[in-house]
C-alpha cells in the first residue's frame, strides 16, 4: 500500500473525507478488498485514542471540572437573577452596570497591555467568503445540433475535438458515485473520440499526416435513415520518435486542490511522466495558490530524482490566483523555447480561479496569444465538485491545447503515459471539415455532437479562424444522421416554411453529381505553418448494407451519450439499444470492455 | 472571590482546553478570563462553529503568549512560522498514577504520543481531547487543512503499526 492510499484509507477510517472523496476511496476499497482490513485496524487505533482521552481527566488536581462548573453555574444563576431584577427595576440601574463593566476593565488592563505585546494572529481569522452557484461543476450547457435541409444549409462545418474530458467524467460519476452524469456535462463527440477504431493509418511517407475515411450505412436503431461516420486517423509516433520536450508544468495548489482525488493524483500523473522522460527533454514546475512559485527551474530529463523530489514536495494550500501563474509559466517557456521541440504548458488544476478582479475572456485572450507564438497548452483537469468543466475546456481551446480529465490513476497513466505522445505532440492544428450535402438525395441531415465547435461555412477557408488540433495517434469520427428523398423522418421537428422567393427550378438535375450523396473538404495545417492545405473528396450514396461492427459500435456509444444528455433525438433508444450496438464489437480492446461495463451500470441506475 | 465573572459563550469548552493545555487551575482562569475580555471588548460577528473557533484561537494565542512569559517551554514554530503549543497534557497522562488503573493499551498510546512531533500532539488534543473537527484545527492553529489531515495519518498510521505490532508480538 503506497502512501498515498495509506492516507486514504485513515482518513476513510477515521471519516474525515468530504462526499467527494469518499466516494473515490470507497471505489478503491471495491476495487482492493484488502484495503478494508487496514480501515478497520486504524479504526481501532483511532477508538483506543478517544477512549484514552474519555479516560483522561482534565486536570490532575482534585478539583475537577464538574464541581467548577457547578460554581460557575451557581454563578451565573446569581447573575442571571439579577439581570432579571435589572430588567424589573427598570432603566435607573443601567449606568449601575455599565459602571460595573468599566471596572471589570480596569482589573485586566494591565493584561490587555501583555496582550497587545504578543503579536497573536488573533485576527487572521477571516473565512475565504466564496459565492456559491447552482451548478459548482459548471459545464456550459450547449443546444443540440438540430436537422438541417441541404436546401437552405447545404454546408456542414465543425472543428474537429480529440479530447476525451467528458468521457471520463463520466465514468467516475458512473463508478464513484455511482449516479448518471448531469446531462449538461455529456459532449458527445469526446465520448466517440475516446475509443480506438479501425481506421486506416497514414503512411510514414504521406504529406497528410491523417488519413481521412467515409462509412455510410444503414441508421442503427432508425429504420429508414442512413447514418455516416467521417473518420479521421493521425499518424503515430512514438515517444521515442518525438521532438525533445519542454514543458512547463503549472499546478494549481490553493486550497481547493487539497483533496485526495486531486493534488496527490497530479502527483501521481507527472510522476509517472517524468519517468519516461529522455535525457534531452526539459521540465520546469511552477505553482500558483495566493502567489505564484517557479519550483524548478527547466531541468533535463537526466535529473529524475530532482524533479520527482520537487513533485513530491507539492503542497496545496492557500487561494486562487489563476492568471498571474500562467502568464509566468509562459514566460519560462518561452525563454526556454526551442523551435526544434515541442514547447507546451502543462496546467493541472480544478479550474477553480477564485482570487482577483480576473476577467475569463481576457485570460483566454493572453493565452491565445502565447498559442501563436508556438508554445502550446495542455490542461488536465482534476477533481469534482467546484470543477470549472466549461473554464477548463474553452482555456484549452484557445491555447491551442488538448484538455484531459484524470479521474484515476489509471487514466492519468493513459493520458501522460501509454498515449503521452499524442498528448504532447501536435501532427496538424486547425483541423476543419466541411460537408456539403446533396438536396438531390438528402432532405435532411444532423451532425451529431461537436456543438461547441461548429463553425459558419464562410470560416472553414478562413485561416484565421482556430479549430481543433489533432495530436500523434489521435482520431476524430463525427457522425451524421442522414434522411434520404422520400423518407419521412421520424424525429421531425415541424419545418419551416418554403422560401417564398427561392427559384422553384433550384436543384440543377445535373446528372454529374446525382450519385453523390455528400462532399467533404478538409483543411488543416501543419503545426508549424500558418496557411492551411486542403483535400475534398465525393462521398456516393450507398448500397443499404447494415452497418460494420466498428462503425455499430461508434453509433452505440454516440447514442449512449446522447441517452445521457437527454436529447431529443433518440427516438425511444434506451441503454439496451447501446447494448446492442456495441456486443458485436472487439471485446479484447480494454477501452471497449469497460465501456460495456459502464453502460451496464448505467443501466442498473436508470433501466 | 471578587473577580468579576464575566460571561462568554463555549465557555465550558475554552475552559476545559485551557486546563488540559496548563495542567493547573490558575493559568487555565487567567486564559478564560483573558478570553473572555478579548471577547467582551469586540465581539466579533461569528456564530455557531466560527465564534467557537474564534475564541478557541484567542484562548490559544493567549496560551502561547503564557508560555512564553514564563518560560515554561521552548516555543516551537512550525514550517509555517506558526507557534506549536508545548504538549504538557502528555507528560500528565504519562503520569503512572493516573495510568495505574488504565489498561496497558492506553500506556502504549501515551508512549507512541509523547514520541510524535509537537504539531501532531496538539491536532491530537484538539481532536481527541477537544472532539473538534479537522476543519476546526485547521483554523484555531492556523495550519493547513492539509497539514492536520497530514498529521493525523501520521498519528493514526503509527498506532495502527503498532498495535499490529503487539498483537503479533
Amino acid at each position: 500500500m503506497d502512501e498515498n492510499t495509506r492516507e486514504l484509507m485513515i482518513l476513510y477510517a477515521l471519516d474525515e473525507l468530504d462526499a467527494e472523496e469518499r466516494a473515490y476511496a470507497e471505489a478503491r476499497i471495491r476495487q482492493n478488498p484488502e484495503l478494508e482490513k487496514e480501515v478497520e485496524r486504524f479504526r481501532q487505533a483511532d477508538d483506543l485514542l478517544a477512549r484514552t482521552a474519555q479516560d483522561t481527566p482534565p486536570l490532575p488536581t482534585l478539583m475537577t471540572k464538574k464541581r467548577r462548573k457547578s460554581l460557575a453555574y451557581r454563578l451565573i444563576r446569581d447573575v442571571v437573577a439579577v439581570g432579571v431584577v435589572v430588567g424589573v427595576l427598570g432603566m435607573f440601574l443601567l449606568p449601575a452596570t455599565k459602571y460595573a463593566r468599566e471596572s471589570a476593565k480596569m482589573v485586566f488592563s494591565q493584561r490587555e497591555f501583555d496582550m497587545a505585546l504578543c503579536e497573536a494572529p488573533c485576527e487572521a481569522l477571516v473565512c475565504e467568503e466564496r459565492a456559491v452557484p447552482n451548478d459548482p461543476n459548471g459545464y456550459t450547457p450547449s443546444r443540440e445540433n438540430t436537422f438541417q435541409s441541404p436546401k437552405t444549409a447545404p454546408f456542414s462545418t465543425f472543428g474537429v475535438d480529440v479530447d476525451t474530458a467528458s468521457y471520463t467524467l463520466m465514468r467516475s460519476y458512473l463508478e464513484q458515485y455511482p449516479q448518471l452524469p448531469p446531462p449538461e456535462s455529456v459532449r458527445v463527440e469526446e465520448y466517440v473520440n475516446y475509443f480506438d477504431y479501425d481506421l486506416p493509418q497514414p503512411g510514414k511517407e504521406d504529406a497528410c499526416p491523417f488519413t481521412s475515411s467515409v462509412e455510410v450505412g444503414k441508421h442503427p436503431w432508425i429504420p429508414g435513415l442512413y447514418m455516416a461516420k467521417i473518420g479521421l486517423q493521425g499518424r503515430k509516433i512514438d515517444f521515442a520518435e518525438l521532438p525533445p520536450l519542454n514543458l512547463v508544468f503549472l499546478i494549481d495548489v490553493s486550497g481547493s486542490m487539497d483533496t485526495l482525488n486531486k493534488l496527490p493524483l497530479v502527483q501521481e500523473a507527472l510522476t509517472g511522466l517524468v519517468e519516461q522522460l529522455r535525457p534531452q527533454d526539459r521540465v520546469a514546475l511552477v505553482t500558483y495558490c495566493g502567489d505564484v512559485q517557479v519550483r524548478l527551474n527547466p531541468t533535463p530529463g537526466t535529473l529524475k530524482g530532482r524533479i520527482l523530489g520537487k513533485i513530491r514536495e507539492l503542497r496545496a494550500d492557500g487561494s486562487t490566483n489563476g492568471s498571474g501563474g500562467i502568464d509566468v509559466a509562459y514566460e519560462l517557456a518561452r525563454k526556454n523555447f526551442d523551435s526544434e521541440a515541442i514547447n507546451r504548458v502543462v496546467l493541472c488544476s480544478d479550474g477553480d480561479f477564485n482570487v482577483g478582479t480576473y476577467d475569463i475572456a481576457q485570460l483566454e485572450q493572453s493565452i491565445e496569444k502565447y498559442a501563436k507564438t508556438g508554445t502550446f497548452l495542455t490542461v488536465l483537469g482534476f477533481g469534482m465538485g467546484n470543477y470549472k468543466d466549461n473554464r477548463m475546456e474553452s482555456l484549452a481551446d484557445h491555447g491551442n491545447g488538448s484538455f484531459a480529465y484524470i479521474d484515476t490513476a489509471g487514466e492519468a497513466r493513459r493520458v501522460l503515459g501509454t498515449e503521452l505522445a499524442g498528448t504532447m505532440a501536435v501532427i496538424a492544428k486547425d483541423v476543419k471539415i466541411q460537408i456539403e450535402f446533396n438536396p438531390a438525395l438528402v432532405s435532411e441531415y444532423r451532425l451529431i455532437g461537436y456543438e461547441n465547435r461548429v463553425l459558419r461555412a464562410e470560416d472553414f477557408h478562413d485561416d484565421r479562424k482556430d479549430a481543433g488540433e489533432i495530436g500523434a495517434g489521435h482520431r476524430v469520427v463525427a457522425l451524421y444522421e442522414i434522411v434520404p428523398v422520400g423518407v419521412e423522418n421520424p424525429l421531425k421537428t415541424p419545418p419551416a416554411d418554403a422560401p417564398r422567393y427561392a427559384a422553384t427550378s433550384e436543384t440543377p438535375e445535373t446528372s454529374d453529381f446525382s450519385n453523390e450523396l455528400f462532399f467533404v473538404k478538409l483543411r488543416w495545417k501543419k503545426p508549424d505553418s500558418d496557411t492551411s492545405d486542403y483535400r475534398d473528396f465525393p462521398v456516393a450514396a450507398p448500397e443499404l448494407k447494415p452497418a460494420s461492427p466498428d462503425f455499430r459500435f461508434a453509433a452505440g456509444v454516440a447514442l449512449f451519450a446522447e441517452i445521457l444528455r437527454q436529447s431529443e433525438y433518440t427516438n425511444g433508444a434506451s441503454f439496451a439499444t447501446v447494448e446492442d450496438l456495441i456486443s458485436g464489437s472487439d471485446s479484447k480492446d480494454e477501452k471497449r470492455a469497460e465501456f460495456r461495463d459502464l453502460v451496464k451500470k448505467a443501466r442498473e441506475i436508470k433501466p | 472571590m471578587n473577580k468579576p465573572e464575566t460571561e462568554f459563550p463555549y465557555q465550558d469548552d475554552i475552559r476545559r482546553y485551557a486546563c488540559r493545555t496548563t495542567g493547573n487551575w490558575a493559568d487555565a482562569e487567567d486564559v478564560v478570563q483573558e478570553t473572555a475580555l478579548r471577547f467582551l471588548k469586540s465581539p466579533p460577528a461569528l456564530e455557531g462553529n466560527d465564534l467557537r473557533n474564534f475564541l478557541y484561537r484567542i484562548a490559544r494565542n493567549y496560551l502561547i503568549d503564557m508560555f512564553r512569559r514564563k518560560k515554561l517551554a521552548k516555543i516551537k514554530k512550525d514550517a509555517e512560522g506558526n507557534a506549536i503549543l508545548p504538549a504538557l497534557t502528555d507528560d500528565r497522562l504519562a503520569d503512572p498514577a493516573q495510568l495505574a488503573e488504565k489498561n496497558e493499551d492506553a500506556q502504549q498510546v501515551m508512549k507512541l504520543v509523547q514520541t510524535l512531533p509537537p504539531q501532531a500532539r496538539e491536532v491530537l488534543r484538539l481532536r481527541y481531547f477537544e472532539n473538534l473537527k479537522t476543519r476546526d484545527i485547521a483554523e484555531i492553529t492556523g495550519m493547513s487543512y492539509g497539514y492536520v489531515r497530514k498529521l493525523l495519518c501520521l498519528t493514526l498510521g503509527q498506532l495502527a503499526e503498532r498495535m499490529g505490532g503487539t498483537q503479533n508480538g
